[in-house]
């Protein structure tokens, strides 16, 4: 008799395994970036994702569940984030930055559709690309930001762009998958009924988000533990009821932050993504968002990523820059800010997930270009913010204390 | 370098500086944007100026020189207004108080000309430290020896003054007890304190020579007393108090101290002696 049996016989690791796979694979990056270079740490988290990818462990649309959950959760909580952080009140006293956001999304939207309409791409694929295109990362602006200690007003303003940006994009979107829905049929009467609906879905569940979030405020300190666990559960709970209900798990995070930081005048200070088990989770995003390329997807969207990518840094840089003077930059700042709109936002992944499920012939064509963009976007993103924000001269001199 | 000659001013005329807190306004933390307010304010057409200051989280404003309180007010009033309008632009707050009650220290940044960072470089995190606000009134003089004169007459008023401004009572997210702490901050600095007891300019530039020589300071500006002269505007000026909450407090301690400079020299009250130094730490408190 063999004494040497397992308990169990082994059969294929669970999803579990493979989560600490890639929490430790991250972790491990971040921080063999964090020593040998001077780049922040997403990087290596984005990195660990993309090696894993090279050997064959890519992700591909449609994502597992665990991925999607992941990726909705954390972006839930950086959007509800960089939402409590935009006074809309600056746009009013300031409207040369509305207009700059005005112009950067529109004027992204724009080339993007133009490029690669020129590339001979249907147009539904080149609209829906334009759009996913918009958004800005508030995952690595904010990220890249604290890491660094950054402050001014390039960082205020990066954040507050990031955030214009988003909501553009997601609006957009909603109005854009209906429309291919209609196929042509003029049926914007009804996308205009649609929109409104779902806005006004999404805007009545971020109120009682807001409200929660408010109630919690009120009685309890927000730095304290089982606060931010509160706060960390309320934001998780509006995400779940969003996507029940089929309301945007974008929109609501996002709305929830801008009603908190308009109705009040009070400071909503809480450790960042909500201490260690948001920024799990912001780590996973990372990782995952590093995994979705592979060889494949980069021979079929090479070209057209990189003509999407160009088209859309040109467009951000020329609007950022062109308004820069009335909206108060000195030309530097401007220069600087414009850069710090480079990465895209998982927001696109997100869309392109849903247009997966609404027109998967269209999103077909969409994923490679987009997928790809998106993965050299964020590899590039982090080390472009840095280097935006040092130009700025809005990093400490000094290098920060370890955190 | 030797000590300049002292200007000649209008009897009792004013100037008040305000040194202002800039915030974000997320948590109101400080926030380093003074050249961007500076470059802001380029070009408008204000009284007197706005200057920045040692850390990039502070800014100076300075009214011109007034005669009277209404003056005062009204100059306050029209830079408080034009500063506010390039605030709003940048969406960060400006605000009075002698520290603000829980940045750190260590997280300030000196702001980029020579002379902060030689301040800085000559007294490394003290100057960091700095970062306090404070209100400094001026008061015209006639001649350099009525000027050292007033000094030590209004020295016996610098704890009633420290007491009506006191506006700092926090310092790095603590309750220090102290109505005014920012006080203790400048103490820190080796050439605080009180000006030395000499009431006529040629004693006292022959002070400054000795000072000069021994390589401890270069120009006036080194010297951090809570009154000292400004010989190139023809003034004394009171640096003891805290940036106040309002303008309105601002000018009504600037005409408060007009009074008694005006009260000492016309009255002479009571005749000057170092003695009346003695208790002068202690009181500071």
């Amino acid at each position: 008799m063999d004494a040497w049996t397992w308990p169990h016989p082994p059969g294929p690791p669970g999803e579990v395994v493979w989560l600490a796979a890639v929490l430790l694979a991250g972790a491990l990056m971040g921080e063999a970036i964090a020593r040998t270079t001077r780049w922040p740490r997403v990087l290596g988290y984005t990195l660990a994702g993309a090696g894993a990818a090279a050997a064959g462990l890519h992700l591909s649309l449609p994502l597992p569940d665990t991925a999607r959950w992941v990726i909705d959760l954390a972006l839930a909580l950086l959007l509800f984030e960089i939402g409590t952080r935009v006074r809309l009140r600056w746009l009013r006293h300031n409207p040369g930055l509305l207009a700059t956001s005005l112009l950067e999304a529109t004027g992204t939207a724009a080339a993007v559709y133009a490029v690669l309409w020129l590339l001979d791409l249907p147009p539904a694929v080149a609209a829906s690309a334009a759009v996913l295109a918009v958004p800005a990362s508030a995952a690595v602006a904010g990220r890249v930001a604290l890491e660094l200690g950054a402050d001014g007003q390039v960082t205020q303003r990066m954040t507050h762009l990031t955030a214009l940006n988003t909501l553009y994009a997601v609006l957009a979107f909603i109005v854009l998958k209906l429309v291919l829905l209609a196929d042509g049929e003029p049926g914007w009467w009804q996308a205009v009924g649609a929109l409104a609906v779902s806005s006004a879905g999404a805007l009545v569940l971020a109120a009682a988000l807001a409200l929660a979030v408010a109630r919690v405020a009120r009685r309890m300190d927000l730095l304290n533990e089982s606060a931010v666990l509160l706060l960390l559960g309320l934001v998780l709970l509006a995400v779940g009821v969003a996507r029940w209900l089929g309301f945007s798990t974008l929109l609501v995070p996002l709305l929830a932050g801008l009603m908190l930081r308009n109705t009040t005048e009070r400071p909503w200070v809480w450790p960042r993504h909500f201490g260690t088990a948001g920024g799990v989770l912001v780590l996973l995003l990372f990782v995952y968002l590093g995994a979705l390329w592979s060889p494949g997807l980069l021979a079929a969207g090479g070209v057209a990523a990189l003509a999407l990518v160009l088209a859309r840094s040109l467009a951000k840089g020329a609007a950022v820059l062109l308004l820069g003077r009335w909206s108060g930059s000195s030309a530097r700042q401007a220069l600087a800010l414009s850069i710090t709109l480079t990465p895209l936002s998982a927001a696109a992944l997100v869309m392109l997930g849903e247009l997966w499920l609404a027109l998967p012939a269209v999103a077909v064509q969409v994923a490679p270009v987009l997928l790809t963009a998106l993965v050299v976007l964020e590899l590039l993103g982090p080390i472009a913010v840095q280097l935006a924000l040092r130009l700025a001269g809005e990093l400490p001199p000094a290098p920060p204390e370890t955190r | 370098m030797s000590l300049e000659a002292f200007a000649t001013s209008r009897d009792l005329s004013l100037g008040v500086e305000l040194e202002l807190q800039i915030v974000n306004l997320q948590d109101y933390d400080l926030s380093p944007q003074a050249a961007d307010l500076m470059r802001l304010m380029q070009g408008r057409r204000i009284p007197g100026d706005v200057k920045p200051e040692i850390t990039r989280s502070m800014i100076e404003l300075a009214t011109g020189v007034c005669t009277r309180h209404a003056q005062v007010l009204s100059e306050l009033g029209e830079i408080r207004a034009a500063l506010l309008d390039a605030a709003q632009r940048l969406d960060v707050g400006l605000c009075g108080g002698g520290t603000h009650p829980f940045q750190h220290w260590s997280r300030q940044r000196i702001y980029e000309t020579p002379r902060f960072h030689q301040v800085s470089a000559l007294y490394g995190y003290l100057s960091k430290q700095f970062t306090i606000f404070g209100q400094h009134v001026h008061v015209g003089c006639p001649s350099a020896d009525e000027a050292l004169v007033l000094l030590h007459g209004l020295s016996r008023f610098i704890p009633h003054l420290i007491a009506l401004a006191a506006a700092s009572p926090f310092v790095q997210g603590e309750d220090t007890g102290f109505h005014s702490a920012r006080l203790n901050s400048v103490f820190a600095f080796p050439l605080s304190g009180r000006a030395p007891f000499v009431t006529t300019w040629d004693d006292f530039g022959s002070f400054f020579a000795k000072m000069t020589r021994t390589g401890v300071v270069t120009s006036m500006k080194d010297f951090y007393w809570d009154i000292r002269p400004k010989p190139e505007f023809g003034t004394i000026e009171v640096r003891v108090l805290d940036t106040p909450l309002t303008i309105e407090k601002a000018a009504a301690l600037a005409a408060y101290i007009q009074c008694l400079a005006r009260w000492l020299r016309t009255e002479r009250p009571f005749t000057l002696h170092e003695d009346d130094y003695l208790p002068y730490t202690f009181n500071r408190f």
